[in-house]
């Protein structure tokens, strides 16, 4: 699959789910409950995503007090550490902020004989995060691109500092300090591609090693501004509402815009497993997917701070798993 | 039991021996694990700077009855064992049909109509994107988009056995007959049945554009919008190839050496930006016209036969379309191109037969494949870009394997100034990527200037307070407090380094920077910057140049400061000039082995150095090290990748230049004790 290809079918998962949860909140449809099985042992590891590490710690912890006998263990560097891991077998689940790169799937069937398979698990608005007392009231993409892209490529005149933005006072003098993630981040990707066009990032943005590294240099800086996953939200930042274009309405990071397709920020989070077509999925492994994609996996999901998804998808995603 | 004298002394021996051998092999085991380490640091690096290979794989001839210039279109696939190879062909009558090569043994292929195919109508054009789509323009005026898809699923026998097919994903049929009376050049199509954009471009430099959108909110998916446009540029020649980008940029090469561009990415109903550029001044014509992968570099191909990259780059605010690289002539046109779905590679064919594959980030010329047979006609490569398939005029698919070896890397990717897509100038990046879109930047000179400058700035303050303090202890103190703080400096050393960045990052930066951002007035301050760098690092410094300058400054004997002080010098005096001068040797290796170490170390840096590849001369930047960076991107490198080699590359480096500062050290440290040292 290409990337162009992936773009797409991520665009139409978000717009299908725009519809389906539009019409599974008109009838009430419920999310289907967790149902504990027997026998079931053994260990999941994950290794991924820093975005989604807290709440794979959450559905590890929960999972672990239905079944004893099971150890979940979770490490999360970034996105890019997924593929690796799935590959060479050190993960059972991989965790990723962004669809893997067809050189990446290449690596994984290379190792494994089969492709590996993408389950949507959560929504997630990437948030512009700035200090609580920047009293600035939005951003638009393009300045967006233009404080953190030195390739400008949705064309906005360069800013570096916060006058330029709009503030005055003290504020009008002073320098823009951004923080971002460095490149194992699916975020890295995302926000590169969607809000800078696939631009580059200037190279004074002060790449951090995980999103609450970002969050809490913000809290600390002035100056700062970062994006991050909106999970990572603290009483010390602000999540800034975005707008498309320039001149159009600020809109906030919340999960019915990102279900509605208005804030442009927004985006599914993956858990990728290694399913092998002529093979089950080890009872600890699909137990634990099955889990997250129940009521209660739904509810740790708004309990991090991230969007659920609605009851079809969550049916659709099942069906990838394989299980009855 | 007694021992007797003999055999106490046969003990003694003994003991002798077996001390003699255990430590002769652990001092050997030193030295040769350093080679190996050396050795596996060279070994992984080593690849990054294999040239790309070629080797032909075997052919297979078309059906009886097929000739070469039948073929519309072309497509590759290999499977990832490299047992099985399989081409796709779209024959100009609609019928289309696949070659394999299992494990080297040809197989023959049956010949079908393509699916849905309008009924008894022939391709005019065949336009080929992301390896696997094929936009058909059939001379009834129907326009369709097929896929080729080609899978290698385990076979019963546990082999791979391969599933083929091109199936239809979309047919677009215009409502009057425009199309079939004056055909377009040829006809681009992306998307889907739900979702698409149908872009015909005509000779005379008209594009007709139909778009297929689902509307927006929440219930998109009930009515979907169609709409359509024509737009007439009518400038600059007559238009001889197209090539679109999954965005909507539509640029269009003409017979006048002119490029021109239409931005179809806005409204369906708005105006589309359009713009001539003038790309030969000799008014050589386009031949053909490429996106390469990431959709905003366009290649083009002449009637010269040189190929070149364009795209647009930002001139006084403005983006223009502007050459990075360019590849002279190989003789005759430029006929086709084949671009690689993973990186910036690309393989043009020219009228003469040569089959030229290039890099565009470097702008090397990885290759020329060597024609085997007859004269290539239409070349083809899958996603991946390993496997090759050319078509011959005698009818004959050949299968290549490519090797491109980490063609980012080289001389060019880590040392070369570059003009990477969209950069204004040339310049040294390094960003290795998140995305298969965007490039992988690889420049390390900012990491090297990122080690010298944290290694001086950490020199520039522990050098004056090591050496005050080292002359202070050694001349100064008295000699029952020198016992004492001497060592208790040297505990200075134990200190973790990871401690001294977790207080430089977390508490150091921020008051600093409540001080000093005054000082950098209206240029950048990062919070996390060299002066930071310079203190923390600076305190895990001292106690080695420390210790080793005041060995030096009291191994200077006594009797030369004696024989000073007896002749009436004061001892400011006898210090500077005969204490330092004697013990100068030392104190030069103290601060040398001092930037040795300076260079090595990383956790400080990795927490507070900001991470920033920047190079800057400024005080008030961060920057990032060799050695944070391979702690940085460790966990993203799938080895065997290249990014995995480079941090090996990076590794590398670092020992080489520790090695040369401590060689130095010592050549510099000889040279000084003669002149110095003869006491």
């Amino acid at each position: 699959m290409t990337l162009s290809m992936a773009k797409k079918n991520l665009g139409k998962a978000l717009l299908g789910v725009s519809c389906l949860f539009a019409s599974a909140c008109l009838a009430g449809d419920a999310l289907p409950a967790y149902r504990q099985q027997s026998g079931v042992a053994g260990s999941v590891n994950s290794v991924g995503s820093d975005t989604l590490n807290n709440l794979m710690a959450y559905w590890g912890e929960a999972f672990m007090a239905i079944y004893p006998n099971v150890a979940v263990q979770v490490e999360g560097k970034g996105s890019a550490t997924a593929p690796p891991a799935l590959a060479a077998g050190a993960a059972q689940v991989g965790p990723m902020s962004r669809p893997m790169k067809g050189s990446e799937i290449d690596d994984f069937e290379k190792a494994r004989g089969f492709k590996p398979t993408a389950v949507a698990v959560a929504i997630d608005c990437v948030a512009v995060y700035v200090n609580k007392d920047n009293p600035i009231k939005g951003l638009s993409l393009p300045q967006v691109d233009a404080v953190f892209s030195s390739t400008r490529k949705l064309n906005h005149a360069d800013v570096t500092n916060w006058g330029q933005l709009g503030l005055t006072g003290e504020w009008a003098n002073r320098n823009i300090s951004m923080y971002g993630r460095n490149a194992a981040s699916g975020t890295y990707a995302f926000f590169k591609e969607k809000s800078m066009g696939n631009g580059d990032y200037k190279n004074s943005v002060k790449e951090q090693p995980g999103s609450a590294a970002v969050v809490n240099g913000i809290a600390g800086d002035k100056a700062g501004i970062g994006y991050s996953g909106i999970g990572y939200r603290t009483s010390e930042v602000r999540a800034l509402p975005i707008a498309a274009k320039d001149g159009a309405a600020f809109v906030e990071p919340e999960f019915k815009n990102a279900i509605d397709g208005s804030y442009p920020l927004s985006r599914l989070l993956y858990v990728y497993i290694p399913k092998d077509p002529a093979q089950p999925l080890p009872a600890a492994t699909l137990e634990f997917m099955k889990f997250i994609l129940s009521k209660e996996g739904q509810e740790l999901v708004v309990r991090d701070g991230y969007g659920p998804l609605p009851a079809d998808v969550l049916r659709e995603q099942l069906q990838l798993l394989g299980a009855k | 039991m007694h021992i007797t004298e003999n055999q106490a002394r046969r003990l003694k021996k003994l003991a002798d021996k077996l001390a003699e051998w255990v430590i002769t092999v652990a001092g050997v085991t030193v030295i040769a694990a350093m080679f190996a380490m050396l050795a596996l640091i060279v070994r992984e690096a080593a690849p990054l700077f294999f040239p790309a290979t070629q080797r032909m794989v075997g052919a297979v001839s078309l059906p009886d009855g097929v000739a070469a210039r039948d073929v519309a279109a072309l497509g590759v696939e290999g499977d990832l064992s490299e047992k099985m190879r399989v081409a796709g062909v779209i024959l100009r009558d609609g019928r289309c049909g696949f070659a394999r090569l299992d494990d080297g043994e040809p197989k023959g292929f049956a010949l079908e109509r393509l699916p849905e195919a309008p009924a008894s109508a022939a391709i005019l054009s065949v336009e080929v994107h992301d390896n696997d789509k094929f936009s058909v323009l059939w001379d009834d005026g129907t326009a369709s988009l097929y896929a080729m898809e080609v899978r290698f699923p385990a076979g019963a026998d546990g082999k791979p056995a391969a599933a083929h097919s091109f199936y239809p994903v979309f047919h677009h049929r215009p409502d009057q007959a425009e199309w079939t009376n004056s055909p377009p050049l040829s006809a681009l199509l992306r998307g889907d049945a739900a979702e698409h954009r149908v872009v015909g471009v005509f000779a005379d430099g008209s594009v007709a554009e139909r778009r297929l959108a689902p509307g927006a909110g929440l219930l998109g998916r009930s009515k979907s919008v169609a709409s359509q446009r024509t737009i007439r540029i009518g400038r600059g020649g007559a238009v001889t190839a197209a090539a679109l980008s999954d965005d909507g940029m539509l640029y269009m090469g003409t017979n006048e050496g002119n490029l021109l561009s239409l931005d179809l990415s806005g409204d369906a109903e708005g105006e589309a930006a359009s713009e001539v550029t003038p790309v030969f001044r000799d008014r050589r014509a386009i031949s053909a016209l490429v996106f390469l992968n990431g959709g905003y570099a366009v290649a083009v191909g002449d009637a010269s036969g040189a190929v070149s990259v364009w795209f647009p780059r930002r001139e006084n605010g403005e983006f223009r379309l502007r050459r990075s690289v360019d590849w002279p002539t190989g003789g005759g046109g430029v006929k086709a191109m084949a671009v690689s779905g993973r990186d910036r590679g690309l393989v043009a064919l020219d009228d003469a037969g040569r089959l030229r594959w290039f890099y565009s980030t470097t702008g090397n010329e990885l290759l020329e494949i060597p024609a085997s047979r007859s004269r290539p006609e239409l070349p083809a490569l899958n996603a991946r870009a390993d496997n090759l398939a050319t078509l011959h005029a005698d009818g004959a698919i050949v299968f290549s394997r490519l090797d491109s070896s980490y063609p980012e890397a080289g001389w060019a990717g880590f040392f070369k100034r570059l003009l990477y897509e969209g950069y204004e100038t040339a310049a040294y990046v390094w960003q290795s990527t998140g995305s298969d879109a965007s490039e992988p930047k690889l420049s390390l000179m900012p990491l090297v200037w990122g080690s010298v400058k944290a290694a001086v700035f950490a020199l520039l303050f522990a050098t004056p307070i090591a050496l005050a303090a080292a002359m202070y202890l050694s001349q100064f103190a008295a000699p029952a407090f020198r016992a004492r703080l001497k060592p208790a400096v040297e505990m200075l050393a134990a200190v973790p380094s990871v401690v001294i960045g977790f207080i430089a990052a977390l508490w150091l930066a921020p008051l600093m920077e409540r001080y000093l951002r005054f000082f950098a007035g209206a240029s950048q301050y990062d919070q996390r910057n060299s002066l930071v760098i310079a203190i923390a690092m600076g305190f895990a410094v001292i106690p080695t140049v420390f210790s080793l300058a005041e060995d030096a400054i009291s191994a200077v004997p006594p009797a030369l400061s004696a024989a000073s002080l007896a002749l009436g010098a004061s001892k400011w005096q006898t210090v500077i000039r005969v204490v330092v001068p004697t013990a100068s040797p030392g104190i030069f290796t103290a601060v040398m082995l001092g930037f040795g170490r300076a260079v090595g170390e990383t956790m400080i840096v990795l927490m507070a150095a900001g991470n920033t590849p920047i190079i800057s001369l400024s005080p008030f930047n961060g920057m990032r090290t060799l050695s944070a960076n391979i702690a940085v991107e460790m966990p993203e490198a799938p080895v065997g990748g290249t990014l995995y080699r480079t941090l090996f590359l990076c590794a590398l480096i670092l020992f080489v230049l520790t090695l040369a500062i401590n060689t130095a050290a010592e050549v510099f440290r000889h040279r000084l004790r003669n002149r110095y040292g003869k006491v």
